[in-house]
């Protein structure tokens, strides 16, 4: 069974969906996604992308130089999509298990509350 | 906001130098920050120290750089401390000895036992040569003085003397100690036989241990052995010499350990192999060592009094050999970086650009 991943590493996979994003880009679109719940910190975001690459989830799509600051754009590979996937279906299958049970329980008419 | 606050500028340095820089300094002027709070400040020291180590996957290499660290810091306090002690007062001597002398013994000729005017005592007094070779000889401590009067015994009760002894040095400004009772044990019941008194006394950054004894050999009825020992208390400034040391230390123990992972990161199979595998060998022959010299640092403080021997002294003399071979291995590690390493220009953070 695959390691459930953290959640800064799942924000940062869902963030590059849909497009390349640089670091501030990936900050914002995960406090977007995230109802702002999500306010990654630079650190832990870099370190994230850092492991990320290492492990193939994540490449460099392109580099930019934006008013004399170096900015690089990050992308998901496909294992990057296949790892985010794999973890959506856990999660998923998590809040369906715990549903199940909540509704047992309603059913029980929360007798054991 | 075209530049960045300095305090940022200064936390970005714990990455290594490269275009990681020039990325946070971006995000973090982009997201309008003015400052950094503590726990932003706190989470760019964690991730840059970690970013120092490179391989960004891997949990051995954190694991690995914190050993060292502990062993570099260790190193670190060892080599502060030492070099504290030489501004260290030296053991009384002339006047201020016979006032000390005069104290305890009042009215009596004494004989002060002072083995050397160095900081350390080594029975067999080894020359540089000998130390550098094979380290010193299991009786390695700090210096001390043992004044005893002349006749070696004195007459009378012991534990009356102890009393009076006590009440001159509080009267001289000593804070004294509470005498306990010495003696063989008795191994049936565990109780002490009670033979001698030994009590301790501390002023001006000295220690008095003074002990009275009615078992030793050829012991006159009625008298009683007496011997005072002098040693010098561990001053609070070297206390903080070692605390720095340990700290930096730390610090350059792990900055190494990155330097010499980055630098063979993507290296061969036998260059990774020649790096890894002599640091962690070193680590098994170092590590048990420095932590029982961090144990003796910390314990030190926590039991008071002049100190015996100082907290490394274990690796100068039955640890030697293990520590001299452990060093020789870290060295080994640290050639082959830099021999076999890729140069540091090239050194940045492990991000590809694979195609989809």
């Amino acid at each position: 069974m695959a390691k459930a991943m953290r959640e800064p590493t799942f924000w940062i996979l869902t963030a590059l969906v849909d497009q390349a994003r640089h670091g501030y880009g990936i900050i914002q679109q995960a406090a977007i996604l995230s109802d702002g719940s999500v306010r990654l910190q630079a650190g832990t975001l870099y370190a994230a992308l850092d492991r990320l690459a290492a492990e193939g989830l994540v490449v460099v799509d392109h580099d930019e130089t934006v008013d004399g600051r170096e900015r690089r754009y990050y992308r998901l590979t496909k294992g990057g999509v296949l790892a985010l996937q794999d973890e959506t279906e856990r999660l998923a299958r998590n809040a369906t298990t715990a549903s199940r049970q909540l509704a047992t329980r309603r059913n029980l008419g929360e007798a054991t509350a | 906001m075209s530049r960045l606050d300095v305090r940022y500028r200064l936390l970005l340095r714990a990455y290594p130098p490269g275009r990681r820089r020039g990325e946070l300094t971006d995000t973090l002027l982009e997201a309008g920050r003015g400052r950094p709070s503590v726990r932003e400040g706190l989470n760019l020291l964690r991730y840059g120290l970690r970013a120092r180590l490179g391989r960004p996957a891997s949990h051995a290499v954190v694991v690995l750089a914190t050993l060292i660290a502990v062993v570099a810091g260790v190193l670190g306090a060892a080599v502060t401390t030492r070099l504290a002690w030489e501004a260290v007062p030296a053991l009384p001597s002339g006047e201020r000895l016979a006032d000390i002398s005069g104290t305890v013994f009042p009215g009596l000729p004494t004989t002060t036992d002072k083995y050397t005017d160095e900081l350390f005592y080594d029975l067999r007094e080894p020359s540089l040569a000998k130390v550098l070779l094979t380290g010193h000889e299991e009786d390695f401590q700090f210096s001390d003085l043992i004044v005893w009067p002349d006749d070696r015994f004195l007459p009378g009760d012991y534990r009356q003397w102890t009393t009076a002894a006590q009440g001159r040095l509080v009267e001289a400004g000593w804070e004294v100690g509470e005498a306990q009772v010495t003696g063989a044990t008795w191994i049936a019941t565990g109780e002490i036989d009670d033979s001698g008194r030994l009590f301790t006394a501390t002023r001006d950054g000295l220690a008095l241990e003074i002990a009275t004894e009615t078992d030793v050999v050829d012991t006159p009825a009625g008298s009683f052995y007496v011997t005072a020992e002098i040693d010098r208390l561990t001053p609070g400034w070297v206390l903080a010499a070692g605390v720095s040391g340990l700290l930096v230390g730390a610090l350059l123990g792990w900055l190494a350990t990155g330097w010499v992972s980055r630098r063979t990161e993507l290296g061969s199979a036998r260059v990774r192999s020649l790096t890894r595998e002599p640091a962690w060998v070193a680590l098994v022959l170092l590590l048990p060592q420095a932590l029982l010299a961090l144990v003796g640092m910390i314990g030190q403080q926590v039991v008071g009094g002049a100190p015996h021997a100082p907290f490394w002294a274990l690796s100068v003399t039955y640890g030697y050999g293990c520590g001299l071979l452990g060093f020789v291995l870290f060295g080994v590690s640290v050639v082959t970086a830099a021999v076999a390493g890729r140069g540091a220009a090239g050194i940045e953070p492990v991000v590809t650009r694979e195609r989809l």
